[in-house]
């Protein structure tokens, strides 16, 4: 297996005695891949993200992003990141264009995908010339995303990227990061949304107050997830066969209601046997996923 | 330091700082068409020179003569106003630091292959700029109005000239102070606030120092002491004592805010 982009070892950031902003993360992102990184506001997403910049210090425990050490060696990293922080307010009086030719000129002007990123993001030229603050929010997360990207970094770490995005640029920014993932690039996505996380995350992190709950392989995640089976036979079945991993929820009549855990491959024969007239199989979203962890379940 | 930050730091604070400049360079000409219009040499000269002492110390003429050309100009450089737009000057600049901290800015700065010792480094380069600008603004201010008002008799211009470099100097310290704070503070409003405060403090103690005795030795922890454009002018000359102080406080100040914000957590 190849060296992990990112590797964290017991990361830890305490706050006073008692307030925890990340708990002993132990963290591994490899190449080439999109991760999610879930968690509710609060968990402690942006902390994590920020000992990992070397904005903040840890108080225990280590990071390694590239192999090399988060403090010590951070500027050697950050030639090689491209980072879009969750909040970000920047120079109101600055016109977009500005903000941009900044940020590539402390990259010794390399900007190979400003003009993609702008195109795919709907930012047009005239728009860049205004100050922001007559900017939009969505409008300068688009910007700050372009700042993130415009480099064409190895590696991008995303704080909640689609804050204040409408479903269309969403959509636009998910197919640019895939095509960006084909490329090689790795990316880090933190978000507290799991729909997007489902839909673009290859390996997903569950955060809960500072701790790590869970890293899963995405379809796994989904693979495990309970479901919900409403069946209705063609007449009432005197009695139900052994149902693998199935729990009865209610009975009347010839309709059967089963909450399933995990594959639902070996329910179907037996159930089918009793003569099925209707089934309906309810997939919950990933939220209730999410929620079990999230409760401690 | 880098030259694109630097650039875009000094496009940024571009308009405040011309206009303190400017604001500083138009109250130095004033200055002077007010003396060829009141002509205090004429009609105030002998009841100024009746000042007590500690009040002319406090105008910054103890050493040279208040009704002549050169000691009321040199009131100029001491002058309340003048002060609180030096401190305007090295505030807007030095406390840009934390405007970024404030607003997370910093966040997407140091996301870049620029380390925090650089990111400093622009900031002090920014205020030895500021430094240099108040300097020239003063001087010319003070030198258009010597062109275009009559005076008795001309100052003489490398006077005032060496007083501009105090006061480059003084604008320096302030700057180093105020960045100290910028270094210290997650808001721009506490950097400016503790600053002016630390600000306020030093002219009293310099104030204080000419009245009462027991204010002298602590008066050597202010700035202000050491900023004697007066005493400049009365002797065509710098002390090289108040030149060092400034610079050595600069550099501590400097030093202390480089040491600050290197080990800081940036929230």
């Amino acid at each position: 297996m190849p060296d992990p982009i990112i590797a964290t070892h017991g990361l830890t950031k305490r706050y006073g005695r008692d307030a925890v902003g990340i708990d002993r993360l132990d963290l591994e992102v490899r190449p080439g891949e999109i991760f999610g990184f879930l968690g509710p506001n609060g968990a402690g997403k942006s902390t994590a993200l920020r000992l990992l910049l070397d904005l903040i210090r840890p108080t225990g425990g280590r990071a390694e992003i590239f192999g090399l050490d988060t403090h010590r060696e951070s500027v050697r990293i950050r030639e090689r990141i491209g980072n879009l922080p969750g909040e970000v307010e920047m120079w109101r009086d600055c016109p977009g264009v500005e903000v941009l030719d900044l940020f590539a000129a402390l990259r010794r002007g390399q900007a190979p995908l400003r003009e993609e990123t702008l195109r795919r993001l709907e930012l047009s030229p005239q728009a860049l010339t205004r100050p922001l603050r007559t900017w939009s929010r969505g409008m300068k997360q688009k910007l700050a995303i372009a700042v993130a990207l415009q480099h064409a970094p190895p590696l991008l770490l995303l704080d909640e990227p689609t804050t204040a995005l409408d479903p269309l640029v969403r959509e636009a920014l998910f197919t640019l990061l895939r095509e960006l993932r084909g490329r090689g690039h790795t990316i880090f996505f933190s978000s507290h949304n799991l729909a997007e996380v489902e839909q673009l995350c290859d390996r997903v992190a569950i955060l809960r107050e500072g701790r790590l709950v869970l890293v899963e392989v995405v379809a796994a995640l989904r693979a495990r997830r309970v479901r919900r089976i409403d069946v209705v036979f063609r007449a009432e079945p005197a009695a139900l066969p052994p149902l693998p991993g199935a729990v009865v929820l209610s009975r009347q009549g010839a309709r059967v209601v089963l909450r399933v855990e995990g594959p639902i491959a070996d329910l179907l024969p037996p159930l089918h046997a009793l003569g099925i007239e209707d089934i309906t199989i309810t997939a919950p979203p990933l939220e209730e996923v999410f929620l079990e962890y999230y409760r401690g379940a | 330091m880098d030259a694109a930050l630097l650039r875009f730091l000094i496009h940024r604070s571009r308009l405040g700082v011309l206009l303190a400049a400017l604001g500083l360079c138009a109250f130095e000409f004033i200055m002077v068409g007010f003396y060829s219009k009141a002509r205090p040499d004429e009609h105030m000269g002998p009841l100024l020179e009746l000042l007590p002492e500690p009040i002319r110390a406090a105008l910054g003429n103890d050493q040279v003569s208040i009704a002549t050309p050169s000691g009321f100009l040199a009131m100029g450089f001491t002058h309340p106003v003048a002060l609180m737009l030096l401190g305007t000057l090295a505030l807007l600049t030095a406390t840009r630091l934390a405007a970024d901290i404030e607003s997370r800015t910093i966040d997407l700065l140091l996301s870049q292959p620029l380390g925090r010792g650089r990111l400093l480094a622009s900031h002090v380069a920014i205020g030895v700029l500021a430094a240099l600008l108040a300097a020239a603004a003063a001087f010319a201010g003070h030198r258009l109005g010597v062109a275009v008002f009559p005076l008795p008799h001309e100052p003489r211009a490398v006077s005032f000239a060496l007083a501009a470099v105090n006061l480059g100097l003084l604008v320096l310290a302030m700057h180093a102070l105020g960045l100290l704070a910028a270094a210290l503070s997650p808001r721009r409003a506490t950097a400016v606030g503790a600053s002016v405060g630390l600000l306020i403090f030093m002219l009293f103690l310099r104030l204080a120092a000419e009245q009462w005795e027991i204010f002298k030795l602590p008066a050597y922890g202010s700035f202000l002491t050491y900023y004697v454009p007066g005493g400049v002018i009365a002797r065509g000359a710098l002390d090289l004592h108040d030149v060092l102080v400034l610079l050595g406080l600069s550099a501590a100040g400097y030093l202390t805010a480089w040491g600050v914000f290197e080990r800081r957590d940036l929230t």
